[in-house]
């Protein structure tokens, strides 16, 4: 099963793995390279900061680091780094109380080769869409989340949530269905 | 598996997989088929793509590029700290216990100078304990048990 788009394929990454645990600096390099901006999203999408996010995903890989010899290379590397980035985050959240909110709000593209109009329309339609994925059932929005602001492989995903590649599958259906009748009442 | 026997739930699933880059080489052309051979399959296979894009919308912006090789810096600064840190306090505490043991050794050092300092390290020991103690206290009724700390 193909890993997340923009990652190693399994064999590449397990290789690189061995390496950092075997204390090679350069291939943990790699997978810092590989990974950190992931890791970014992942920690926004909790902490909702840019420069917490930052120092989070700084700090996933230096733990990461520190804990790689027991880290078993048979398993995709990115649930690791989301368990450690998220359990951060959230030792950040409950130091700070604040709350952690599911959706980003507020950081979109805006898209400069459109005008104004145009970008209001667009903007018009992304808060729909935003609605829409925050009205689903907690079950349904982490997968959506995970799936596509997180670019998780279905194989990431059931390693994050604990469920088989069959569950991961069906519920993402039935996450995307019930995404695309709540859209469609809204849009018409 | 031919086609026919495989039911529509399955087959929504293989589109589903199709639409995220997850479905095996070898049934990709088995499933291109069947959607160019259903009305109902066409239509769910282009409906997924348009939420694809709908969601694609909402993406949060990542760092720039200069970030990613600033972190990069960043955490190996770290480590090598870390590690100074270790190498540090490892070396500090070594040379303690050989000072402590060499204190107890020499004849010449007072008995009341060696029984001050047995206390000193007894204390240290038991505060050490006690720490330890109710740090593991803490994690067992712990309710972010998880977290790294």
């Amino acid at each position: 099963m193909p890993f997340a788009a923009g990652t190693l394929d399994e064999k590449s990454e397990r290789n690189l793995i061995v390496r950092a645990r075997n204390g090679d600096g350069e291939a943990f390099s790699v997978l810092t390279r590989l990974y950190i901006r992931r890791v970014y999203r992942a920690a926004y999408a909790v902490i909702r900061n840019h420069s917490d996010a930052e120092d989070i995903a700084q700090e996933t890989f230096v733990r990461a680091y520190q804990s790689i010899a027991r880290f078993d290379e048979e398993r995709p590397l990115f649930p690791w780094l989301y368990r450690i980035a998220r359990n951060l985050c959230l030792n950040r959240i409950q130091r700070v109380s604040k709350r952690e909110v599911d959706m980003p709000d507020d950081d979109y593209f805006p898209d400069r080769a459109a005008g104004p109009e145009a970008e209001l329309i667009a903007a018009s339609q992304r808060e729909q869409v935003r609605a829409a994925v925050a009205a689903l059932p907690e079950q349904h929005r982490t997968i959506i989340e995970l799936c596509h602001f997180q670019e998780c492989s279905y194989r990431e995903i059931a390693d994050i949530l604990d469920i088989p590649m069959g569950t991961v599958m069906s519920r993402l259906y039935h996450a995307r269905r019930k995404l695309r009748e709540l859209l469609d009442g809204e849009g018409g | 598996m031919a086609m026919q026997e495989i039911n529509d739930q399955d087959m929504r699933l293989k589109i589903q997989a199709l639409a995220d880059n997850e479905l095996p080489e070898e049934e990709i052309e088995p499933v291109l088929d069947a959607i160019q051979g259903s009305y109902g399959y066409r239509e769910e296979y282009a409906a997924l793509l348009r939420l694809k894009r709908q969601l694609s919308g909402l993406a949060v912006q990542d760092p720039a590029d200069d970030w990613v090789a600033q972190a990069e810096r960043r955490i190996t600064r770290k480590l090598g700290r870390g590690f100074g840190n270790t190498l540090f306090i490892g070396s500090y505490v070594a040379l303690l216990g050989v000072a402590i043991v060499s204190l107890f050794r020499d004849p010449e050092v007072p008995l009341v100078v060696s029984i001050l300092v047995g206390v000193g390290v007894l204390g240290f020991v038991a505060l050490l304990a006690t720490a330890i103690a109710d740090r593991v206290r803490e994690s067992r009724t712990d309710k972010y048990k998880g977290v790294i700390r």
